[in-house]
């Protein structure tokens, strides 16, 4: 479920655009140093709304440079990173280990299962220094792996419990902000499962896999309504996110929320309405 | 609080949203207990700052919980106004009765295996209705949309019902004043390739 929380790049700012690059390129090189370079696969843009956010809350110092690396060897290009981005680093190498992990338990990847191996000493590491967020995702991917398997039919189920992984992962402390950050990444993650969910549903209903809308589905809602419950859910993220003192780069992560967490979603929108039109 | 939070923050009440947030910040910096150690007079302004910023931004939130699965708790609006509207009519199943109590304690999954027990051919209009506050009471905001939904279409002049879809939208009414100032996201995000290749050039250097 990777590849939802990103920026609208073309409406960007030029400023706007260099600073978002320069915090994710920081992450590629902080997922380098503390988790080498197989960490580094674990990379996604999806965490650097999670750095955004924190960062702007925070205010903590950052250290900024320019580069060549191995992923843009031919430009030097700025990297911005600091304490939040250290953190970041750290949950994303979780998330990817369980993620692999319930891909060898539910499909025996051999793939997936040699990248558990690799990541196992990292993640052990991580959970140390982070027991409540490590805790919590693997009760909620255990949990989403048992509805799966007991076709629940109740999509809140899934949501639920895909939001409350992401409520933990964004509170880094326990202070006054953290019911407003709970809230919001909750809803954030409710969104992107039911994004998920709403991308996957013609190929599962196809191949009779496991979808949580296929119950409403077959009861005849229409895509309309999907796009409604997917608003009612990123809409209640963003009441939320609107009630953080969030300052700085605060123009990028409205650019995410209001618009670029719609860009696969509308392109899944694309291609099916280009598939209708050749059918006719 | 009897202060004004305005003033405390030192901005006018038709404040932008971003103006009241540039406001706290400089002012949390300025008064910061990692700043003032052990200045009782910045520890004061630092709550009152703090208090005022709440009481702008976060006004039901000093009564209980956090907003975004409320709404049905005891003390809120829909707390026990409803209920002494609801005991008027008499001839309501028993087990509407029962929901609507656990619904008042806050005993919202009592209040859903209650409901659970209506045989079908008695579901109507005020039993979707219920269900749909038992199940955003839970959280179930998807379960409590498509229930309030179904009791409007069997009653649609029914305000009460209206005003609860109205309170599981509100979300999504807020979002949607939101976006107009913002394009709908494109097909051709440059992002979504950058990924891609830096993804694939990862991959192939680190093998």
């Amino acid at each position: 479920m990777f590849g939802y929380v990103i920026a609208n790049s073309e409406s960007l700012s030029d400023e706007d655009k260099a600073r978002y690059k320069s915090v994710y390129c920081g992450l590629c090189r902080v997922l380098k140093e503390r988790h080498g370079q197989f960490g580094r696969l674990t990379l996604n843009y999806d965490m650097s709304f999670l750095i955004l956010v924190l960062n702007s809350l925070y205010e903590p110092e950052m250290s900024k440079g320019e580069e060549r690396c191995v992923v843009h060897p031919c430009h030097e290009h700025c990297f911005a990173s600091s304490e939040i981005t250290d953190y970041a680093a750290d949950m994303n190498v979780a998330l990817a280990y369980l993620n692999q992990l319930d891909n060898w338990h539910d499909d025996r990847n051999v793939l997936s299962l040699l990248f558990t191996r690799i990541l196992r000493k990292k993640y052990f590491a991580v959970k140390k220094r982070y027991p409540r967020q490590c805790e919590a995702m693997e009760r909620c991917i255990n949990g989403l792996s048992e509805l799966e398997k007991s076709g629940e039919q109740n999509p809140d189920a899934g949501a639920k419990l895909f939001g409350e992984l992401m409520g933990e992962v964004f509170v880094l402390r326990e202070d006054r902000w953290a019911p407003s950050l709970r809230a919001m990444a909750a809803s954030l993650g409710q969104f992107i499962y039911i994004s998920d969910a709403v991308a996957d549903l013609p190929k599962d209903m196809k191949k009779r896999r496991y979808n949580p809308l296929s119950a409403l589905k077959k009861a005849g809602r229409s895509d309309l309504y999907f796009k409604d419950i997917l608003t009612m859910l990123i809409g209640n993220c963003t009441m939320d996110f609107e009630k953080l003192p969030l300052v700085e780069d605060v123009s990028i992560m409205r650019n995410i929320l209001y618009s670029g967490v719609w860009t696969r979603y509308e392109l899944v929108q694309a291609k099916k309405s280009k598939q209708k039109g050749e059918k006719r | 609080m009897s202060s004004d939070p305005y003033k405390v923050l030192g901005v006018s009440p038709d404040a932008s949203d971003d103006e009241i947030k540039k406001a706290y910040r400089t002012l949390a910096k300025k008064y910061h207990p990692d700043i003032n150690p052990g200045n009782k007079e910045a520890e004061r302004r630092m709550n009152e700052i703090n208090a005022a910023y709440d009481q702008i931004k976060n006004p039901q939130q000093n009564s209980s919980g956090f907003g975004g699965f409320g709404g049905f708790g005891s003390g809120t609006r829909y707390g026990s106004g409803y209920g002494s509207r609801y005991e008027e009519t008499d001839n309501e199943p028993t087990a509407f009765r029962a929901a609507l109590n656990y619904v008042r304690a806050g005993h919202f999954q009592e209040a859903l295996n209650a409901l659970e027990g209506v045989p079908v051919s008695e579901r109507n209009a005020r039993w979707h209705y219920l269900c749909a506050i038992a199940n955003y009471g839970l959280g179930n905001r998807i379960v409590a949309l498509e229930h309030a939904q179904t009791a409007i279409r069997l009653e649609p002049n029914n305000m009460e019902y209206r005003s609860l879809l109205e309170e599981i939208q509100q979300g999504g009414t807020f979002y949607r004043g939101y976006t107009q100032g913002f394009p709908a996201a494109g097909i051709g995000n440059s992002l979504c390739l950058g990924l891609c290749l830096a993804n694939l050039l990862c991959r192939f250097c680190a093998c």
